[in-house]
């Protein structure tokens, strides 16, 4: 007994060393003692960042639960609010971006389906300013451009209007086409290296 | 044995400390330095070895092994092996040299096998500390992978919609081929996730079968 908590202990400051050791690679200071006590500790967590990207969590919950209500036009509001509230960094973070580009797709989507296409035409020129090249969200973005105009292909087919309509066919059908080359590369980059594993 | 057991983890902990912060094992005060045979570790001025931590650890370990109780105070040996004065050998190493007994008080035999069992316990030690290793790895390249696997399920979800909303739209022969290039296109990415991922939760699925618009 008194054998196996002798090595519980050993295992344990092996643990306990190895974390300290882990962080303090003894090149950090030249002052006396060890770097560990000076060296820089983990960045603080950014508090606003946090909470800003809660209340956009929040805030896309709440947008869920509207459109089960069918309540499209709040839906968008708290959408329009979010995407229009100061953002940290000035919107620069990669986190917020992310965010801005998904809000201003959901945003287009919900514009889209109460017929305002216009409107949903110019929220995704602003996601597209705000994600991050090839990325996911700016695939997304392309993916929800190509829906909207194909409502508006179809809006104007019934109201007689056939140019417009095959132009807006014919812009919708290359947005679908820039989303897929932006998401197979999306693709390509996240299986790069990758051993395999179920997605969760 | 509980005295004996503080004594090898704090010796552990001392010279691991000072393994993790190797570059300064030359700044030592001054104080220390002197200090010689008080020293706790036998440390090696601007060792700065990988590993060298653990070596530090076993002469902490030798060192604990021979405060009172199981040996006279001071260093168990020197770096070339030659003994102190001091030391009393253990019992399987021989009746002690006259010469190189001490006059002064005797101290308890430690049970026989102590510096074998401690040189066991090290080589443990050594492979836990490698096993903790491998496990960070491990873990750190599954939390990765299964991240891609999400990043890369949620983009073939994005391709799936893209390519089915294009081949809805279809009305002549040139936007018919224009729907089996982006099939074609999906199928090529789904079968690159279906070799890396077995599935992805929320679809779409991965079986080389489904259609395009398959929606499970």
């Amino acid at each position: 007994m008194v054998r196996v908590r002798a090595r519980a202990w050993t295992v344990a400051a092996i643990v306990v060393v190895a974390a300290m050791g882990g962080g303090c690679d003894g090149s950090r200071s030249a002052a006396g003692g060890c770097p560990c006590e000076s060296a820089d500790v983990a960045p603080p967590v950014d508090t606003v960042l946090m909470a800003y990207l809660s209340k956009a969590r929040v805030v896309h919950h709440e947008v869920d639960l509207l459109e089960q209500d069918d309540r499209l036009a709040e839906a968008v509001a708290e959408l329009q609010e979010l995407a229009g509230a100061a953002a940290p960094g000035g919107g620069t973070l990669p986190e917020v971006q992310e965010v801005l580009a998904d809000t201003f797709a959901r945003l287009a989507d919900l514009q889209s389906r109460t017929g305002r296409y216009d409107d949903a035409a110019r929220s995704i020129e602003d996601g597209l300013k705000r994600a991050p090249a090839g990325s996911y969200f700016e695939g997304h973005l392309y993916e929800v451009r190509g829906v909207s105009e194909q409502r508006r292909a179809d809006f104007l087919a019934t109201r007689g209007d056939v140019a417009a309509a095959r132009a807006a066919r014919e812009a919708a059908m290359k947005a679908f086409e820039r989303a897929l080359e932006i998401q197979d590369q999306v693709v390509s980059r996240a299986l790069q290296g990758d051993g395999g594993v179920d997605a969760r | 044995m509980k005295p004996r057991v503080w004594m090898v983890c704090t010796g552990l902990v001392a010279a691991s400390v000072a393994g993790g912060c190797s570059a300064h094992k030359g700044q030592q005060s001054p104080a220390h330095a002197a200090s010689g045979a008080d020293a706790p570790s036998e440390e090696t001025a601007g060792d700065n070895r990988a590993g060298a931590g653990l070596d530090d650890a076993s002469s902490a370990m030798k060192s604990a092994a021979a405060q009172p109780g199981y040996g006279p105070p001071g260093r168990a040996s020197t770096d070339s092996g030659e003994a102190v004065p001091q030391q009393i050998p253990y019992p399987s190493s021989g009746p002690p040299s006259p010469a190189r007994t001490p006059p002064g008080p005797r101290y308890a035999t430690p049970p026989p096998g102590t510096e074998a069992d401690l040189g066991e316990r090290m080589v443990d030690d050594q492979r836990t500390r490698a096993l903790l290793d491998d496990f960070l790895v491990a873990e750190s390249a599954l939390m990765a992978s299964a991240s891609s696997c999400v990043d890369a399920c949620r983009a073939l979800r994005s391709m799936q919609r893209a390519a089915r909303g294009l081949c809805e739209l279809g009305e002549s022969r040139s936007d018919r081929q224009r729907c089996e290039a982006a099939e074609a296109r999906y199928r090529a990415a789904r079968q690159r996730v279906r070799s890396a991922c077995a599935r992805c939760d929320g679809g779409p699925s991965l079986d080389p079968d489904a259609p395009v618009d398959d929606r499970r």
